[in-house]
């Protein structure tokens, strides 16, 4: 007998505790309190205003949402769009900042990006003291649903940076559009 | 030798339970964080995402009071060897992809799928597999012999 690594009466132990786990979990999500409900779709992106971009400085308060349901105002990073990505970057109006661990980064990034893993942030302070403040700092990742852009967006608002926009579309989105990619590891610090 | 056998039995029970219980509370708090981490694997549909997000909190409880309190415990056993093989597989994928990502473990926010978490997973799965045996062989003895 022993030689069976699995019964029927152990079968029912694992599906009873399956089971258990459903009914609970509807359950909870139904019936507790300040619940919100979880989508079963990805959550939509709102991306700003492209006029944003050509402003002297952000708006005080724009009529939009952020990908993250809080309203776009000073202070906090937008969220913006390919056309948009690219427009800073042909303009030379913005540092794209790759969120992304060196290896993610050296297998392909968006051309000219510097690379700001969230882990070494702590570790490059000074020189993120020295970027232009008048430069806009677009920080991206692979694509939603990863949030190290996003991450680093808002520690970059927290050191001062008023002009910091999220590209949320990330490597996955450009490549999607036929955009390419820059390979190598990175030259700078 | 045998005391001794029971003892740690017991100890791997409650080592297990524990680990379970506190990684699935803060889950059960934080769905829609947990939902994050576990989309960031990229391995399944956003649906399945979110039904993972809502159910396996839960589980993870309920294994942890069934490994403690001895009830439906061999069940949870199986179900643990089972998830830790799940979670191997998804993290070494993870790290195979180069994705540096929150690993869902715990707290939602470290990126931490990485060797470290395989090596505790890989131990703590074969500490299940350890009580598992030992249930499976008690399960065994305790039952009836067939009349033929």
């Amino acid at each position: 007998m022993g030689k069976y690594w699995i019964n029927a009466k152990i079968m029912r132990e694992s599906l009873v505790l399956v089971v258990l786990a459903v009914i609970v979990a509807a359950a909870f999500q139904l019936f507790r309190p300040n619940s919100e409900l979880l989508s079963f779709d990805r959550p939509q992106i709102t991306f700003a205003a492209d006029s944003l971009l050509t402003a002297p400085l952000p708006a005080i308060s724009i009529d939009d949402s952020s990908a993250f349901g809080q309203a776009v105002a000073i202070g906090e990073p937008i969220v913006i769009t390919i056309e948009q990505m690219q427009y800073l970057l042909e303009t030379d109006a913005a540092i794209a900042l790759d969120a992304r661990s060196p290896q993610e980064f050296a297998a392909g990034h968006l051309p000219g990006a510097r690379n700001l893993p969230l882990e070494e942030l702590y570790e490059h302070e000074e020189t993120i003291q020295k970027w232009s403040k008048n430069k806009w700092l677009a920080t991206y990742c692979d694509g939603p649903p990863c949030d190290q852009g996003e991450v680093l967006a808002w520690e970059l608002t927290g050191r001062g940076f008023d002009r910091v926009a999220i590209f949320a579309p990330g490597t996955m989105g450009w490549q999607a559009a036929g955009l390419p990619l820059q390979k190598g590891e990175r030259v700078h610090e | 030798m045998s005391d001794r056998k029971k003892l740690l039995e017991w100890a791997i029970r409650w080592i297990l339970g524990l680990v379970f219980i506190i990684a699935g509370v803060p889950k059960i708090i934080d769905p829609a964080g947990f939902a994050v981490a576990v989309d960031n694997y990229r391995l399944l549909p956003y649906f399945i995402v979110v039904v993972m997000a809502l159910v396996l909190p839960w589980l993870e409880v309920f294994i942890g009071l069934a490994l403690i309190s001895g009830r439906l415990w061999r069940g949870g056993a199986l179900l643990t060897i089972g998830l830790y093989g799940v979670f191997i597989i998804a993290i070494g994928s993870a790290m195979m992809r180069g994705l540096d990502i929150d690993c869902g473990c715990f707290s939602t926010g470290e990126h931490d799928a990485n060797f470290r978490r395989i090596i505790e997973d890989v131990i703590l799965m074969a500490g299940a597999l350890w009580i598992y045996r030992r249930g499976l062989q008690k399960n065994n003895e305790n039952r009836p012999v067939p009349a033929d």
